[in-house]
């Protein structure tokens, strides 16, 4: 099995598998384009660090002999469950930050399983938590005036069965 | 610092609310804590909820005299069923005319509620629209069109036939006011429509003049591909469901009479495309009128460069050919035939004939597929369509079920003289079952 070779943006260079870096779109399509190998060259890959680069590569080396996901676009909605695997709700076990910046290079990556479960961990952490709860987790400030607030508060009332 | 959640992309944070509001149900109270945190988030959750609409307008019965009607609304991704959703959205509409802020705004529209009726609704975030009428209420249509700013997708359904003579005056204000439409759908049943409407409203009639003929379940797919709106090119094409093709379709006359180009004066090359693709036209979805044809004739649309036609190979579709579009016979050359199993063969070549300067003929569907039956004079069939009546005929394009060496039987030495009989495509090596009506092959007939 041919290996390939990848770059961090903190020039860590990195030796995959072929089969486990084409979990990747981007690489896969790059791969596609450039025809010959690539077993010399390592391939840049700037917005992804080191730590994050290697959480990645755990990942696809766990899921390379996933069946390809499904090609219809418009997946249907009301499949859309937050169900993770337990390996996946494992792996997901990490720092805010990091978990960030692990779907940031899921989607940079274009590997959509990743993304959605890492997407999936983020609206975990949302479910069920009241406003105040959710600021507290993400550390966000609460940036409305007390009218704003309780003008949305209104709004929503409906959606408060 | 900014927090770390608030650095991801609005693509993946609308990802994230999907999945908040989706998990194994769709529960739309879900979001709504995620819009009470910051700016960041309401106009996520805002966007993502209130950006496609769907207004389902109806009638109450009410003491006569009564303009009260009733209308559900149903937010993009409020439910899944559209039953349900009206349940819902109907038992939130009383709450929304309380609370919500958007949604407000629609329960103050005028023939709603009384009040403030001339003011406009302005909603920019909404671009996708989808509404359906029951209810003779077209200021309605008006106002929501006032305040759609954005709006690039509208679907407008009329499911009461008699209130369809509305939706086009709402699509021509739609079209003229909202320039930033890209798509709209329109969906209208037509029955029987009466030239003396008992109440017209003196607005509606002179924008819409009497639909003269007899409509059923209109499809009109409008798509203006304008940069200025002097250069909007509707896109008009219609479907019918196969087992209403009884009853007369027939969408340009019904348009040209309904929106006609001089009700645009900005809009001057007001053209329309009846799914006519290059220089091909299809008449699969129009069988034509058997109801009587108006006395005065619709304007007759021209397509002089027309060179290939698949239609339904009947004397009513040259009729109605003849009535409505100016169609150079002589510079067709191309025809294929749809939908012919129950018309005699002796016909279709008749129907043939008209065009003297054929190279090519498509017969499809001429043989019926849920009984094994076939053509079975084929001399008769082809011997006409020779030289020199279709001088210039060259191929000839059959779907049929009998085996080509029964043809060439059928059809006798002295004709095979003249045309060569292939298999357009190779046939499968095995046959399980070699009988008569197994199933249809393409015979391609070469005049020599």
């Amino acid at each position: 099995m041919s290996t390939i070779k990848l770059l961090s943006s903190d020039n860590a260079e990195l030796a995959v598998d072929k089969e486990v870096a084409e979990r990747s779109i981007l690489i896969k399509n790059m791969l596609e384009d450039v025809g010959g190998d690539m077993s010399d060259q390592a391939i840049p890959i700037p917005n992804v660090n080191e730590a994050v680069l290697r959480k990645v590569i755990e990942w696809c080396e766990h899921h390379k002999s996933d069946p390809p996901p499904p090609a219809d676009e418009d997946s249907d909605s009301r499949k859309k469950s937050t169900d993770i695997e337990e390996w996946d709700q494992k792996f997901m076990q990490v720092d805010q930050e990091m978990l960030f910046e692990i779907i940031l290079a899921a989607n940079y990556l274009d590997i959509k399983p990743l993304l959605d479960v890492g997407c999936k961990t983020v609206a975990n952490m949302i479910k069920g938590k009241s406003p105040e709860e959710i600021r507290k987790t993400f550390n966000i400030q609460n940036d409305f005036t007390p009218e704003e607030e309780d003008q949305i508060r209104r709004e929503n009332e409906w959606a408060e069965e | 610092m900014l927090p770390l959640i608030l650095a991801l992309p609005n693509e993946i944070l609308s990802q994230i609310l999907q999945y908040v509001i989706y998990h194994q149900h769709f529960k739309i109270q879900r979001a709504a804590p995620l819009a009470l945190t910051c700016r960041r988030f309401y106009s996520l959750v805002r966007d993502e909820l209130y950006s496609h609409c769907h207004i389902h307008l109806r009638e109450l019965p009410q003491p006569a005299g009564s303009m009260e009607a009733e209308y559900y609304m149903k937010f993009h991704r409020f439910s899944e069923n559209d039953g349900e959703a009206f349940r819902s959205a109907k038992k939130k509409l009383k709450l929304f005319k309380t609370y919500g802020e958007a949604v407000k705004k629609y329960a103050e529209i005028p023939g709603v509620t009384p009040r403030n009726r001339n003011r406009q609704y302005p909603y920019p975030n909404l671009n996708y629209l989808k509404s359906t009428a029951e209810s003779p209420i077209d200021s309605i249509f008006d106002n929501l069109v006032s305040g759609f700013t954005n709006l690039t997708t509208a679907n407008i359904q009329s499911l009461n036939p008699q209130l369809s003579w509305q939706v086009p005056a709402f699509t021509a204000s739609l079209i003229t006011k909202c320039l930033s439409l890209k798509r709209l759908h329109l969906i209208m049943q037509i029955w029987w429509w009466n030239p003396n409407p008992p109440t017209p409203e003196p607005t509606v009639t002179s924008t819409i003049p009497t639909a003269v003929l007899d409509f059923f379940h209109l499809d009109i797919l409008v798509t203006p591909r304008f940069l200025t709106v002097s250069d909007l090119i509707p896109d008009v094409s219609s479907d019918v469901e196969p087992r209403e093709t009884q009853r007369d379709i027939w969408p340009i006359s019904f348009l040209t009479k309904v929106i006609p180009a001089s009700a645009f004066p900005s809009l001057k090359p007001f053209i329309f495309r009846f799914r006519f693709q290059d220089s091909h036209a299809r008449g699969r979805n129009y069988p034509l009128p058997w109801a009587p044809l108006p006395s005065k004739r619709p304007h007759r649309l021209s397509f002089p460069t027309l060179k290939s036609l698949e239609i339904h190979p009947d004397t009513r579709t040259l009729h109605a050919l003849h009535s409505y579009f100016d169609i150079p016979v002589e510079n067709i050359t191309e025809i294929t035939t749809i939908s012919s199993p129950s018309i005699e063969k002796e016909r279709i070549v008749h129907f043939i004939l008209h065009f003297p300067n054929l190279t090519r003929i498509n017969f499809r569907h001429l043989e019926d597929s849920s009984r094994i039956s076939y053509i079975k004079r084929w001399e008769h069939f082809l011997r006409p369509l020779q030289p020199p009546r279709l001088p210039h005929l060259k191929t000839v394009k059959i779907y049929t079920k009998m085996r080509k060496e029964r043809i060439i039987e059928a059809l006798g030495d002295e004709f095979m003289k003249t045309c060569t009989i292939e298999y357009s495509k190779p046939r499968p090596v095995k046959r399980t079952m070699e009988r008569v009506g197994a199933r249809t092959d393409p015979i391609t007939i070469t005049f020599l």
